[in-house]
């Protein structure tokens, strides 16, 4: 039986890296990410305390709000009295790695044995597919966070706002297109007091932006394409229909979530020429456990989309693996995977309701 | 890119329905409906060759018409000059313009004075002839002085544009031989490459001394790198690239390359790069070389099937 161990972890990770770049099997079996990294791409916050692999750690993040207005009309005469003003809010908001998505396989003994296809296939085949369900799931938990932080619509008067249950614009078909949506936008951003945004969409707008970016190389016909210009577009179909959602689109501030991740156990690196292997002998049998990365510039691009680089280059899933005898009598090498991560909103400052993230639905005419 | 947005691009760059763009950059062999990207790629160059030369074309044009604005407007200046200080109204122009001021200067002395008409002998003898011929001839001098001023001027501008031409081919293809990382739309990656490399460097100058190209500052000193020496045009494409553009650590595509490191292509197979670097001693440096991010998936492959047998679990 072929023994599992760092080196024939490294090459299993060549075989993981070829499959991903195979566009035959890249199709079946590289994850569709791309709430994922959108929000890395627009992330400006790194949370390296609750990264750490050493340390598991909670972070609380304190600051003071001078939220109010009190600014008040004065005249030229000056006074030697200087009044004591009102203080600052202290406000505090707690982080902690709360997104835990396992998957695991099993692979029984002989069937590595008697197979036409390698070892290094099959377990390589098996890691990709896990890895894909685990990367897709917790794209559909990055997409959920979302909604679950949209705030108010501080423009009400072109569509119909609900601000109270639902917190979404509803804005109908005719409208949902680059001329109508992206004016209306700028000035949704503008009254939002936001700086740089830009609209995360689950399908509304797909066919749209492909017409107008088609449509550039005209004499005329360059509006739509223009207007794309000045507000990035990107898109997730699978994230959004995960959640059943894929008639919505997100207006969102650069750096209104961010995402953390940590490897709680050694990348294959850190586990080169390590002892055994890298097996751990307990009194619960032996274990091999690692973390191998998963790298988002080799997953599928977003398409017709040219994103921007990334604030982490990869993620980090860890793996336990160990040889399992079951009832049956064979031996069945396995392996469980775990990623640990958080999806985070950005500490409210000033308007509990002002989040940088509005929530727009389209509906029929 | 999408096999519709190349179509969709080619199409309109040539002009011709995207089925015929499609059937154009079908692969050789017919092997798939993919299409050929090294064709559209090599289509897209020459589309651009093409672009260029009619710039250049276009550039050429206005210069000639420009050598003959210079020269015919400072004669104009003087002509009109003259006419308006000697009272002439006829439509004349050089040589006979200078007979007729003479003619008229001479004649009018001749009434003042109340001699009688003079031969052409004498009246070339006259100092009142002498110092007006020799005042015409130097103002004639000086605008053709001027005029030549204007047309080295503009000689010296079609020489740098001209130039310029050759220095930017060269820039280009040296800074895509680096590997940018550019917008896949071929419209947007233009736009990057020219303002934020172009622009800058058509802020030099260039001079070709016998084949060695001189890198000018804007007040005409040399430009230089930091030990004093002459900056080369790679040298100048590196450091402003460098400010405003990430590049590809490796060659992602197929062909072979100068090696390096982690491109995310295709599988290997034949014609995949092989690996070049040291023997591995031991299985820790045979897992740190798979492991390293440094060598591309074809090399890794190879890298493995070379060195696998000897140290893998």
């Amino acid at each position: 039986m072929t023994n599992f161990n760092n080196i024939k972890a490294a090459e299993v990770q060549l075989k993981l890296q070829q499959i991903w770049a195979e566009p035959t099997t890249s199709k079946d079996y590289s994850p569709r990410a791309n709430a994922l990294t959108t929000v890395l791409e627009n992330q400006t916050a790194v949370i390296s305390e609750l990264e750490s692999s050493d340390t598991k750690r909670d972070v609380s993040v304190k600051w003071v709000d001078f939220c109010g207005d009190t600014a008040a009309d004065g005249t030229d005469a000056d006074t030697c009295v200087n009044e004591v003003a009102a203080e600052g809010a202290g406000k505090k908001k707690d982080y902690s790695l709360d997104i835990f998505v396992t998957d695991k396989f099993s692979v029984a003994s002989e069937e590595l044995e008697s197979s036409v296809i390698s070892y290094d296939e099959i377990v390589a085949t098996g890691i990709a597919a896990k890895i894909k369900n685990i990367l897709e799931k917790f794209n559909e938990k990055v997409v959920a966070a979302i909604d679950a932080n949209k705030g108010n619509n501080p423009f009400t008067a072109q569509f119909a706002v609900d601000n109270t249950t639902n917190k979404v614009t509803t804005i109908p078909a005719a409208s949902y297109k680059a001329d109508s949506i992206i004016p209306y936008l700028a000035q949704v951003s503008e009254l939002n007091r936001s700086n740089s945004t830009f609209l995360l969409d689950g399908g509304n707008l797909f066919q749209d932006y492909m017409k107008a970016t088609a449509n550039m190389p005209n004499a005329d016909g360059k509006l739509a394409g223009t207007l794309y210009g000045t507000l990035p577009y990107r898109h997730d179909l699978f994230g959004f229909a995960a959640n059943s959602v894929s008639d919505v689109s997100y207006l969102i501030d650069k750096g209104a979530m961010a995402i953390a991740n940590r490897a709680k156990w050694p990348t294959l690196q850190q586990l080169s020429g390590a002892k055994d292997g890298g097996w751990t002998h307990t009194s619960n049998g032996n274990f091999m456990r690692y973390s191998i990365p998963i790298d988002l510039s080799s997953i599928p691009k977003m398409t017709f989309i040219s994103q921007g680089q990334l604030i982490k280059r990869s993620l980090f899933v860890d793996v336990q693996h160990s040889v399992v005898c079951h009832s049956d009598g064979k031996l069945y090498p396995t392996w469980n995977f775990k990623l640990r991560a958080a999806v985070l909103p950005n500490p409210i400052r000033c308007t509990a309701t002002n989040t940088g993230i509005i929530k727009l639905k389209k509906v029929a005419d | 890119m999408s096999k519709k947005l190349i179509l969709g691009v080619l199409g309109t760059l040539f002009k011709m329905p995207e089925v015929e763009v499609a059937e154009l950059l079908k692969k050789s062999d017919g092997s798939s409906d993919e299409l050929d990207e090294d064709k559209a790629l090599q289509l897209i160059i020459d589309k651009d060759k093409a672009r260029i030369q009619a710039l250049n074309d276009a550039a050429k044009t206005k210069f000639d018409d420009g050598y003959k604005k210079a020269q015919k407007e400072s004669m104009e200046k003087l002509e009109k000059s003259l006419k308006t200080k000697y009272g002439i109204d006829e439509e004349l122009q050089g040589e006979e313009l200078i007979e007729a001021i003479l003619t008229a200067k001479v004649t009018e002395v001749q009434k003042q004075s109340g001699k009688k008409e003079l031969t052409e002998d004498e009246i070339k003898k006259l100092p009142v002839f002498l110092n007006l011929e020799k005042t015409l001839r130097k103002a004639v001098d000086d605008a053709k002085a001027e005029g030549e001023a204007a047309v080295t001027k503009l000689k010296e501008e079609y020489s740098q544009k001209e130039t310029f031409t050759s220095i930017r081919d060269k820039a280009i293809s040296y800074f895509k031989s680096k590997n940018p990382i550019l917008s896949e739309d071929p419209i947007k990656a233009d736009t990057q490459v020219n303002n934020n490399l172009i622009a800058h460097l058509n802020g030099y100058k260039y001079q070709d001394n016998n084949g060695q190209l001189v890198i000018l500052k804007p007040d005409g000193t040399r430009l230089e790198d930091g030990h004093g020496h002459p900056m080369t045009l790679n040298a100048l494409v590196d450091e402003i690239s460098g400010k405003a553009f990430d590049f590809k650590a490796a060659e992602d595509r197929k062909q072979a390359g100068n090696g390096g490191s982690g491109g995310s292509g295709g599988s290997g197979g034949a014609g995949g790069k092989k690996y070049s670097g040291k023997a591995p001693t031991s299985a820790k440096e045979y897992a740190d070389t798979l492991l390293s991010s440094d060598l591309s998936l074809e090399e890794k492959d190879d890298f493995k099937s070379t060195y696998g047998e000897q140290f893998s679990g």
